[in-house]
């Protein structure tokens, strides 16, 4: 692997110091002279026709300077997937009918935070109960209740997949396993809220500073709704804390209450979403019931795949409709099926809308795919880690999904971890405590960096990046690619200073203003690091183009004969004759009539679903109390083909947070309902991991040089999280013979177990 | 509602600040005094992102009453360190890589800052009860933990 | 600002006991005592209380002392915090129950802004009840909320919220009673009379009376005390369960013990049965598996949101099993 100056370093965040000096400005952050307060009025009720709203009342109150319902709005739907009008099923306000608990009613500004609150209660909605129904498979009967109109059958989505004839194929398999997993209800439970800041200007531009993963989107989606031209908007990104995908769905009812409050009051409005509410009312991941039947040959090999999943979808769209698609096509990552098929259904309930959640359909299905797998290789007295060497995507492979893999460090993956985390012996580990016992299980993934598409209708490039030299030797660069936390801005800037032979800091980066950054689709499907980092790349290249071919004129030499490095310019081994990097942007400008160096480069995926996919193995230790059902998760071993890790230290962030998300959807994290309501709309409820409750991790990059990947580089994101709920199953699985299909595994799911084992 | 008037010593400068009696510490420390650096995201005492030194000990301006506060140096995370310096903690935090979205990250370094304050080398499953209640959804808390352990 | 605004209130900040009397006399039961305010705050903020006054006891010096005398024994008043508690010499050396028992309350800022009475009067804790304003509108009332039905025992005739004070067991263990001052001047109660078992309200204190301190009889030597918590995630989550076990054993048999549990129904409950049953018995592993299975017999565990029923029962048992053989050692 080639070495490079910046490129593989264990470079600190460009941030992070305005971070640790709790500097760094998020939208709640920002005030504007004469803002006010906002607040959003909900819906009780999980499916109701509202009959009449009045205002009046909380009009009256003193300090209240705007109230708007869904009667103040153009009436337009909205969808992040606007491709298909069926698709575009959601109100920013709800009109005439509320379809689940917390859907977003009407809004208040206020010059006080006490005439919001008691605004909300002034405001008088009169509902009519509608029968409501929660459970997917009741959803579909006959003379259920049709939550929209559009969908017989209350089916959002369903989409259908078929390869081979897997059908004939298991009557040629040695053994066929068919079983159902179900998964439960989480969310991204990022740290911080949603929340917008909208003002509009005396020529009727409307500014809003959000925070979003996709702020393109949000512009084109508030422009429809607003019933305006998205050019008269400008969307701010600030600093973001955190996504996971819920903060991409284009719009939400936060961002456009603000901006109609504050048209209507004539003054700033900030809202800012309570915990509360972000658990009662934001998107969250699919629950979902997976039948999965797999066939293989005795000595392994997987032959063919036939599923069947059911998606509660909630009561609207979101992201859904692409969910429904994922959770067949990342079942063919990372093992090879010559024959396939999928059949999902994305059925709407009244409960909130689910959407896309970290790994979007992958961790639902591979938790399924991986115990499964684990059952069949017991079965045929198989190693788990043989099984999966046999089967795994090599590099020039085709997935059942048409998935086309450039590069696989996946075997090497395999290997790895089971070495280090002596796999051979530690899975024959003796259980002969009757109150403890010890379990040792794998888990695998494989994720698409970045799919190959807008959700829109656009001819803009997927990701685009500007710069522009300053007289000082410095460079701007301009990206619409949307820092989250992840650490976008640092990648984008660490590739442009590795090209042009700058230090770090001399790079200056504007993220995610539509008013100044080209399009991009946003942070959403593990596509920043290749799809802007190679926007970025082709920028600095186009720069160094422009630079390189000004000094060769002045050397006498070939462009092809020029580095660039520690601020300077020169010629392959006479480093002692150079142009200094400010001096030739200067004799750039002389030379072209004083015109500004600025370039631009963009970044199309060269395959509709992905350029490359990332792979990773996870081997998880755990301890069980067999008496009370009590799970310790002890450690996890990673080895993970991100192809060339371009920051190793963040791509180990990446892999941890992964854990510790992973580790929450598979032993705690679970939004319980009673009928439409969440029953644990908070942090002590939700249970998400503390540090206290992680395990050790160890870590192990497995190099691949990818060639699509800026700097051979690929997703780590999102594919980390994927091995990690399988591998806990089956290493709980190892420990006590309980085999969970049903997460999350709770202590009285494992009790329950040994129970059943005992019978 | 009338407001009150009180005196508030916040990073060590005394300052006096109009209140209503249900305005929170973090909502005053935020709203009139510009220390933006301090974090809602619960607001009930469950996630630690509003974490500020009280008398020097870490406690939750959210569910502090502003009233409350009258008498006690509060110090907040722009009081860590000044102007461009860092403190050692936070170096420590840049370099291992212990802050992604940064939003869990002026309360995480104010409770370690803390545990530092009384033991100089604390071993990791200190450090982990001692910020057990400093959620971060990004970190996995792995390299916090290594963060803090490096400060000497 | 967001929907967890706290409402509009009243503020007091007595610096006598006298002052705290005479504000509860003059608004009743509109008033609300502020301690840490580790509880009542978030309750205010989800309006699970409703009450226009806020009295804050911080600012009454006796209230923040921790005192011990050997023959009186320690006290602790009702402003002083968890962390002085655990960090106070006398309270790591004469009473290291108390100590292992504080610890394990939530978290870190928690027990820095919390106080020891405030565990002791912390109310119940319900999924439902707990919820904000909001998230009520879509349900009748509950008991807690002065309806007429209970959503944990879908059908109970009262509330079964769960009583959570991580330290009570220790406390029961320990003997300890409360000072209540009132109207009336001041009286001491048991700790294991304070609770009533009716979850909408836990604790005997009528609203002119004011908990200002708790109180533990002298250590005497001879006994050997533990204590244990589990939860899901450690000391942030309220219990499944928390047990507190002291006894004194002379190497035949054991003389004497005292055993407590909170976290697992409506009220603390002190196992006279479990302790009768050991009374003289040798710690062996089939006397300890019986009065485990007295123990059990003498609580009736509730369910609360990812514990159920047999969860808590088969980790009751095995605490006590794991407790008894760490403190015999």
């Amino acid at each position: 692997m080639k070495e490079y100056r910046l490129i593989g370093k264990r470079l600190p965040r460009i941030d992070a110091r305005d971070k640790v000096k709790g500097r760094a400005l998020y939208t709640d952050d920002i005030s504007m002279p004469g803002m006010l307060y906002g607040l959003i009025l909900r819906s009780p009720y999980a499916h109701a026709k509202i009959v009449k709203i009045d205002t009046s009342r909380a009009l009256k109150l003193p300090g209240v300077k705007a109230v708007v319902t869904g009667e103040d709005t153009a009436k337009v739907k909205f969808g992040v997937i606007s491709r298909s009008r069926k698709f575009i099923d959601e109100y920013p306000l709800a009109v005439d009918k509320v379809r689940f608990i917390g859907e977003e009613v009407a809004a208040v500004a206020a010059t006080d935070p006490d005439a919001a609150m008691e605004a909300l209660d002034l405001i008088e909605v009169e509902y009519q109960e509608l029968p409501a129904v929660f459970d997917p498979e009741e959803a579909q009967k006959p003379g259920a209740p049709q939550i929209h109109e559009h969908a017989p059958g209350n089916i959002s989505r369903e989409h259908h997949m078929k390869k081979g004839d897997p059908d004939r194929a298991f009557k040629e398999c040695d053994l066929v396993r068919e079983d159902t997993f179900t998964t439960q209800s989480a969310i991204h439970a990022y740290m911080e809220p949603r929340a917008a800041l909208a003002s509009w200007d005396l020529t009727d531009k409307l500014m809003v500073y959000t925070s979003t993963q996709t702020p393109y989107y949000v512009q084109q989606h508030l422009g429809r709704t607003l019933g305006m031209n998205p050019d008269n908007i400008r969307i701010i990104k600030p600093f973001v804390g955190g996504g996971f995908g819920g903060k991409s769905d284009g719009l939400s009812a936060v961002e456009f209450s603000a901006a109609l409050l504050s048209k209507h009051a004539g003054r700033p409005v900030k809202i800012v979403c309570s915990r509360d509410e972000e658990f009662t009312a934001a998107r969250r991941k699919h629950p979902a019931s997976i039948t999965m039947k797999t066939g293989v040959k005795k000595d392994g090999t997987i032959v063919a795949r036939q599923s069947r999943a059911i998606l509660d979808g909630g009561a609207y769209c979101s992201l859904g409709p692409l969910t429904t698609v994922l959770m067949g096509t990342f079942q063919t990552l990372p093992f090879r099926f010559e024959h396939f098929q999928y059949d999902g259904y994305r059925i709407y309930t009244n409960k909130p809308p689910c959407g896309a959640m970290r790994g979007h359909g992958g961790p639902q299905v591979h938790f399924a795919q991986d115990a499964q797998l684990d059952m069949i290789a017991e079965e045929l007295d198989l190693d788990p880690v043989e099984m999966a060497l046999k089967n795994g995507l090599k590099t020039g492979d085709e997935s059942a999904a048409g998935f086309k893999i450039v590069s696989s460090g996946f075997a090497e993956c395999l290997r790895k971890v089971s070495e280090a985390a002596d796999w051979q012996d530690k899975k024959r580990t003796e259980k002969n405590d009757p109150k403890k016992a010890y379990g040792i299980g794998l888990g695998c993934g494989g994720f698409p960096s970045g799919a190959g598409f807008y959700f829109n209708k656009t001819t803009s490039a997927h990701s685009s990046v500007i710069i522009k030299a300053g007289e000082g030797g410095g460079l701007s660069v301009l990206t619409g690619a949307s820092d989250i936390g992840q650490g976008s801005d640092s990648v984008v800037c660490q590739i442009v200073a590795e090209v042009l032979g700058l230090p770090i800091e001399d790079i200056h980066i504007t993220s995610a203003d539509t008013e100044i950054t080209p399009p991009d689709m946003g942070t959403y499907s593990s596509r920043v690091t290749v799809a802007a980092g190679n926007a970025a790349l082709n920028a600095a290249k186009a720069a160094r183009e422009a630079l390189f071919k000004v000094v060769a004129d002045k050397f006498e030499a070939s462009p092809d004969d020029l580095l660039a490095e520690e601020q300077k310019i020169f010629v392959k081994g006479s480093p002692e004759i150079y142009t200094s990097f400010v001096d030739a942007v200067n004799l750039y400008q002389k030379k072209n009539q004083g015109s500004p160096l600025v370039v631009k480069g963009s970044y199309n995926s060269p395959d509709p679903l992905s350029p490359t996919y990332s792979f990773g193995a996870y081997i998880c230790e755990v301890e069980v109390d067999l008496r009370t059902g009590e799970l310790t998760v002890l450690r996890y071993t990673v080895g993970h083909d991100c192809g060339q890790p371009l920051n190793p230290m963040s791509v180990e962030g990446q892999i941890e947070g992964c854990i510790s998300m992973g580790m929450g959807y598979a032993i705690s994290e679970d939004l319980r309902f009673d009928g439409g309501q969440t029953l644990n709309p908070s942090f002590l409820g939700y249970a998400m991991p503390t540090a206290n409750q992680m395990p050790k991790i160890e870590i192990t990059h497995v190099v691949t040089d990818d060639p699509h990947g800026p700097f051979g580089a690929k997703e780590t994101g999102e594919g980390s999280l994927d091995p990690v709920a399988p591998a806990i199953v089956n290493a709980v699985y190892n420990a006590t013979g309980v085999r969970i299909k049903d997460l999350p595994i709770t202590s009285g799911k494992i009790l329950q177990g040994l129970k059943d084992k005992d019978r | 509602m009338e407001k009150e008037l009180l005196e508030l010593t916040v990073n060590g400068e005394v300052q006096e600040v109009a209140v209503k009696p249900n305005d929170t510490l973090l909502e005053v420390v935020r709203d009139n005094l510009g220390l933006i650096g301090t974090k809602e995201a619960c607001g009930v005492g469950e996630c630690g992102a509003c974490t500020v030194l009280m008398e020097g000990r870490p406690v939750l301006s959210c569910l502090t009453l502003a009233l409350d506060a009258t008498e006690q140096e509060v110090t907040t995370i722009e009081g860590l360190s000044t102007g461009e310096d860092l403190d050692p903690i936070q170096e420590s935090f840049i370099q291992y890589g212990a802050v992604q979205c940064g939003f869990c990250t002026p309360g995480m370094i104010l409770t370690a800052k803390e545990l530092l304050g009384r033991d100089k080398n604390p071993d990791e499953a200190e450090i982990r009860e001692a910020i057990s209640g400093n959620l971060c959804r990004c970190t996995g808390y792995a390299k916090i933990v290594e963060a803090v352990q490096a400060v000497k | 600002m967001n929907s967890n605004r706290l409402p509009r209130l009243k503020y007091h900040s007595p610096k006598t006991i006298e002052e705290v009397l005479k504000i509860k006399q003059t608004f009743a039961d509109d008033t609300v005592i502020l301690a840490g305010g580790t509880d009542v705050i978030p309750m205010l903020k989800r309006r699970n209380v409703s009450c226009g006054h806020v009295i804050n006891i911080k600012r009454i010096r006796p209230l923040k002392q921790i005192s011990f005398d050997e023959k009186e024994g320690l006290r602790v008043g009702a402003a002083v915090t968890l962390r002085e508690v655990a960090d106070h010499p006398v309270i790591s050396n004469a009473y290291p129950l108390m100590g292992k028992a504080v610890q394990s309350v939530a978290y870190n800022q928690i027990r820095n802004m919390g106080t020891l009475v405030g565990n002791i009067c912390v109310d119940n804790k319900c999924t439902y009840f707990n919820q904000s304003a909001f998230w009520w509108q879509s349900r009748p009332d509950c008991f807690k909320r002065d309806g007429d039905c209970c959503y944990v025992i879908k059908g109970g005739k009262q509330c079964y919220a769960l009583s959570a004070g991580d330290t009570v067991s220790a406390l029961i263990a320990l003997e300890a009673s409360l000072a209540i001052v009132g109207p009336e001047g001041e009286q001491r109660l048991p700790l294991e009379d304070f609770y009533t078992g009716d979850g909408k309200k836990p604790q005997k204190l009528d609203h002119n009376g004011l908990v200002t301190a708790v109180l533990i009889p002298p250590p005497i030597s001879g006994w050997k005390d533990g204590f244990l918590k589990k939860s899901q995630r450690g000391s942030v989550d309220f219990a499944i369960a928390t047990l507190s076990i002291r006894l004194r054993n002379n190497g035949t048999g054991l003389e004497d013990v005292r055993i407590a549990l909170n976290g697992v129904s409506s009220k603390p409950i002190r196992a006279k049965g479990a302790e009768q049953y050991l009374m003289g018995k040798p710690l062996d592993d089939e006397t300890i598996s019986e009065a485990a299975r007295i123990l059990l017999g003498e609580t009736t565990p509730l369910s609360s949101i990812g514990t159920s029923v047999q969860v808590r029962r088969r980790t009751i048992e095995a605490m006590f099993t794991d407790l008894i053989e760490t403190i015999e050692g």
